[in-house]
């Protein structure tokens, strides 16, 4: 077969180019030119009459293929379309005044090393024409490629991907930017997949063979950050509009910080406190976004006039946006969206800072920039009061440091010890990555981003205490709102997430794994004594699952009762340790080194405990 | 005029309609543990930090004993004479000030020597002020034991003080106004 003779099919790349034009294609178009442009072997020109009853004008400078094509019967002109100076003049002659209903340029684009002439004459005769346009081009980010590449291949081909004839290379993004310079905007597609490509070779590659651990990671990665990996021949149908060169300038430099705070509106003073604690920072290196959901007019004007309450040079950083659906996710995803800060960070509108807290990212960022930054974060039992008339907020305990100091992945994995205004997060996750925040989560999408997060870019701990996370004694807070059942359901979701996918871990988390299961080897019942007529193995396997599945159990109850909205209302999570006679408060951390009879101990000290039984009335259903 | 006891609550909102002395606002990241009554916000003293009060009662009042506190107490001393004088002094939660206050990394307060120091010697001489000789010998005996120098080194000074007759007059022979809990100047909320 001649190079680039390739029969039409309809499950191959010019049936998808046929059936996107059916559906593009001009009302009224019957008997006018379909121009095909870079034609080769006209491989639709039949199809496209057969179909449309359209008249095929090929184009191409090839003229063993224009033979071919004119012996079919078919209309065919040579011209050579990658001459600069004349493309337009060589087409209109072509078309010689007739009407043209629809142009095509397959896979011939990257043939050509300066397309911008060759794509301004379509859009010239689109635009007069009022005609529809359609292209394929390989896709060089095709995962085949961009895998290899990785890690070191590079291979051009006869034909293919990798054409050894190829002068210009296009993914997504670069063909939309060269569209958009020219003018001329997708208003379909039909895209030819090909999960293994011609570049899919040599067999057994561990990045590219389907089912390795490698294989599956580099997958998840790819489609979180791009969706076209699977493309192998972008096909767009395009009309015109205005032309809009692609300046390619490094992004504006932003504030290291962006701090993004979620609020109802329904909190002003406790928002107004959030603010004085960021105009009393002492870098002022951030700037702010206020997502305000689904706010009333009212709500809204309390929100504004909490940020016209600010220092000017505070106030001139903050943006308010407004969110009118989703959930928590969703406002965190706007936040993203919205910021320009290299890296990010979340309030709720009731956290306070202390005045070193964007200092102490910072400082961070200068030594692991690039990682999750992370600090230390206090708890502190907090109500609401009324005093000479004017409604305010009271500490109404001591603070406690119930989270770790130190970041543990794996510890990370059954409990979240980052309550998120203590963890920035790299913009470049979301912009160069697309990590987004889940929101088919109610609770716990700060742990579920976390998680994938450092995962990804690991961790750098700060050790510095630099914000109180407050827990309320008698009003709900953005976390009591939410039932302990649909807590656990959501943390279930997140583990089934984690176990799904490879997860990369940050060096060093394999030594806590060990520990873990050293830990857990030591506690464990011995064995019974093996009989002969039994298969110990087995049964052995059998009291193993029984054993971690009851564990999980407990792990889950405690959780889900220290975080459960009538616990936090009451003592708070000192109190267990006093209740269970160790006289000091649990670390969150600590929960998942207890033995099974400690958390026995607990679940019991807290059921039984006077404020549980007190707050029974906040336990819904 | 309300009458306040060591060891016993703040005032009640049924002293609302006695003159206010010192206004103080809330203080953040950390507020103040002492207590303040949830409606009136009256407290038994008002920190220096951020407080309010008009001019004229404060320069009638003498203004700060700097005599006696060169840091630290100056302001317990401050409110306790307006209370004297029949003032109150509120608490109001709703005005809020950030004071770049930190903590270590557990949560715990890092005093320096100054603090240390300035702190022994307030609390020995607003026992001394307020006629609190309960207090006072109480506090000499255990300072004076302590394994940390700076705090017996705060004691040395007071004895010094003592000694040449450098110590105020005492005020509130009965000891009523003053404030004496758990080693702090007010009832605390925790």
């Amino acid at each position: 077969m001649r190079k680039y003779d390739n029969a039409y099919s309809i499950e191959n790349l010019y049936g998808h180019v046929i059936s996107l034009l059916g559906q593009h294609l001009p009302e009224g178009s019957d008997g006018a030119v379909h121009l095909d442009i870079a034609s080769g072997y006209s491989a639709i020109g039949e199809v496209v009459e057969g179909e449309f009853g359209l008249h095929y004008v090929g184009v191409d400078i090839d003229p063993v293929a224009l033979k071919a094509v004119h012996e079919r019967g078919l209309e065919v002109h040579q011209a050579d379309l990658a001459e600069p100076g004349g493309i337009l003049a060589a087409l209109t002659a072509v078309i010689a005044g007739r009407r043209v209903a629809s142009v095509s340029v397959l896979d011939g684009l990257e043939h050509i090393a300066d397309g911008s002439e060759l794509l301004a004459a379509i859009r010239a005769i689109v635009v007069e024409h009022g005609a529809v346009s359609v292209f394929s081009l390989p896709n060089v980010t095709h995962r085949d490629v961009g895998y290899k590449l990785a890690l070191g291949s590079w291979e051009y081909t006869p034909t293919g991907l990798l054409d050894v004839t190829h002068l210009r290379l296009y993914g997504e993004k670069s063909l939309r930017e060269a569209f958009a310079a020219a003018g001329l905007y997708p208003i379909g597609r039909n895209d030819y997949s090909l999960a293994e490509s011609d570049q899919h070779y040599p067999a057994g590659h561990p990045a590219l063979q389907p089912g390795t651990n490698l294989n599956r990671f580099l997958n998840e990665m790819r489609d979180d950050a791009e969706p076209s990996g699977r493309v192998n021949q972008f096909v767009w149908a395009c009309v015109a509009g205005p032309q809009n060169p692609v300046r390619h300038e490094a992004e504006p430099p932003g504030p290291f910080l962006t701090v993004v705070i979620r609020t109802q509106g329904r909190r002003i003073a406790e928002l107004e406190e959030v603010l004085l604690c960021l105009a009393g920072q002492s870098s002022t290196d951030f700037e702010v976004i206020v997502i305000a959901h689904r706010t009333s007019v009212e709500q809204q004007l309390g929100i504004e006039g909490a940020v016209e309450g600010v220092p000017g040079w505070l106030a001139e950083r903050i943006r308010i946006v407004h969110v009118d659906h989703g959930n928590r996710a969703t406002l965190l995803n706007t936040g993203l969206e919205e910021a320009c800060g290299r890296y990010v960070a979340a309030l709720d509108d009731d956290d306070l800072v202390f005045a070193h807290w964007v200092q102490a990212f910072a400082d961070l960022e200068l030594k692991f920039g690039g990682r999750v930054l992370r600090s230390v974060c206090a708890r502190q039992q907090a109500d609401r009061v009324r005093v000479r008339e004017a409604d305010a907020t009271r500490a109404h305990s001591g603070i406690t440091m119930p989270y770790a100091r130190e970041f543990s992945f794996v510890e990370h994995l059954s409990l979240n010890s980052t309550p998120f205004m203590s963890a920035a997060i790299p913009r470049a996750l979301h912009r160069d990555l697309g990590m987004r925040y889940d929101d088919t989560l109610t609770t716990t999408e700060d742990w579920d981003y976390l998680l994938r997060a450092v995962s990804v870019v690991g961790v750098a701990d700060s050790g510095a205490l630099t914000a109180v996370y407050r827990g309320w004694v008698s009003q709900d807070s953005s976390i009591t709102e939410h039932v302990h059942d649909e807590w656990i359901l959501n943390q279930y979701a997140v583990d089934r997430k984690l176990d799904a996918r490879p997860v990369l871990l940050p060096a060093g988390e394999t030594r806590a794994i060990r520990k873990l299961v050293r830990q857990a080897s030591a506690a464990a019942d011995a064995p019974p004594p093996a009989r002969p007529e039994h298969d110990v193995e087995a049964e052995v396997e059998q009291r193993t699952r029984a054993r971690v599945r009851e564990r999980d159990d407990l792990h889950l109850r405690v959780v889900s009762l220290l975080e459960s909205r009538s616990w936090r209302a009451s003592a708070g999570i000192r109190a267990v340790g006093l209740l269970t006679g160790r006289g000091r408060p649990i670390k969150a951390s600590k929960v998942l080194r207890m033995s099974d009879e400690q958390l026995r101990e607990v679940i019991a000290a807290i059921e039984s405990s006077r404020s549980w039984r007190i707050t029974k009335v906040l336990r819904r259903g | 005029m309300c009458s306040l006891h060591a060891g016993r609550s703040v005032h009640s909102p049924r002293c609302s309609k006695t003159p206010i002395g010192i206004a103080e606002a809330k203080q953040l990241p950390l507020e103040h543990p002492k207590d303040y009554d949830r409606v009136s916000g009256a407290t038994s003293w008002a920190s220096g930090a951020f407080s309010m009060f008009r001019t004229a009662e404060f320069r009638d009042l003498g203004g700060f004993d700097h005599d006696s506190f060169f840091m630290y107490g100056d302001d317990v001393d401050l409110s306790w004479r307006y209370r004297l004088r029949g003032f109150q002094v509120i608490f109001q939660p709703a005005a809020a000030v950030f004071h770049d206050k930190r903590l270590g990394p557990d949560g715990e307060w890092l005093a320096s020597d100054t603090e240390r120091y300035f702190s022994a010697e307030s609390a020995l001489m607003l026992a001394h002020k307020w006629s609190r000789d309960d207090v006072l010998e109480r506090l000499l005996e255990s300072m004076s034991g302590f394994p940390d120098e700076i705090i017996r080194r705060a004691v040395a000074g007071y004895l010094d003080r003592r000694e040449r007759g450098a110590l105020p007059e005492r005020l509130d022979p009965e000891g009523t106004t003053g404030e004496f809990v758990a080693g702090n100047y007010a009832v605390h909320r925790w």
